[in-house]
């Protein structure tokens, strides 16, 4: 979750554009860069997809545990 | 008390409860956020105004990250029943998260990346 945010700014920070945050122009922390740019492209795409994984992962895991665990809602603990 | 019980009794505190559940819209907007720039985007002002959306909800939840963190790390989280996960499940859980973060820091501080940045500093 860390590392999907991290790169998205690098992204925006080494790229041509300025980083927004909604109406603030947001501080850059590194030079404008073909190389990083991509590679931070790739990491940013790998961690998306980490992301998603554990976001499935996190969901099947509440799954089995609502129904194979019977009676026990962990839900509910943050409903 | 039955597990059922103990947990109906006792719940995450308020405040990270809105911090989880307004950090999943956050985070399913991104996702269909870049899902209709993919295949529905085009060269126009809405597709620019999602962009910029997207940035500005990504450091958005970074920010809500680091709150969520400073108030798991204040707050009391509900205990979980010993008769619902056994020792060796909780060890591990504790163990899997570590060895994810650990990798998480790994990656991001790897010799490859710090090498592009210092590459990018010195270009």
């Amino acid at each position: 979750m860390f590392a999907a945010p991290i790169t998205g700014y690098l992204i925006m920070d080494s790229s041509i554009y300025d980083v927004h945050f909604y109406a603030w122009s947001m501080p850059s922390f590194v030079f404008e860069s073909e190389q990083l740019l991509e590679t931070s492209l790739t990491m940013h795409n790998i961690a998306v997809w980490l992301l998603g994984l554990g976001i499935i992962g996190h969901l099947l895991m509440l799954l089995k545990h609502y129904k194979f665990k019977r009676g026990v809602k962990l839900l509910q603990t943050m409903l | 008390m039955a597990p059922v019980d103990e947990l109906k009794s006792s719940k995450y505190p308020i405040m990270l409860r809105i911090i989880h559940w307004f950090m999943v819209l956050l985070i399913l907007s991104q996702f269909l956020n870049i899902f209709y720039l993919k295949f529905f985007g085009g060269e126009n002002a809405f597709t620019l105004l999602m962009v910029e959306t997207h940035h500005a909800t990504g450091i958005t939840i970074f920010i809500m990250l680091l709150v969520r963190i400073s108030v798991r790390i204040v707050g009391s989280v509900p205990k979980l029943p010993e008769s619902l996960f056994s020792f060796a499940e909780q060890r591990s859980a504790s163990l899997g998260v570590f060895q994810n973060y650990q990798r998480a820091f790994s990656l991001l501080l790897s010799k490859e990346v710090q090498s592009l940045g210092i590459n990018a500093c010195t270009s």
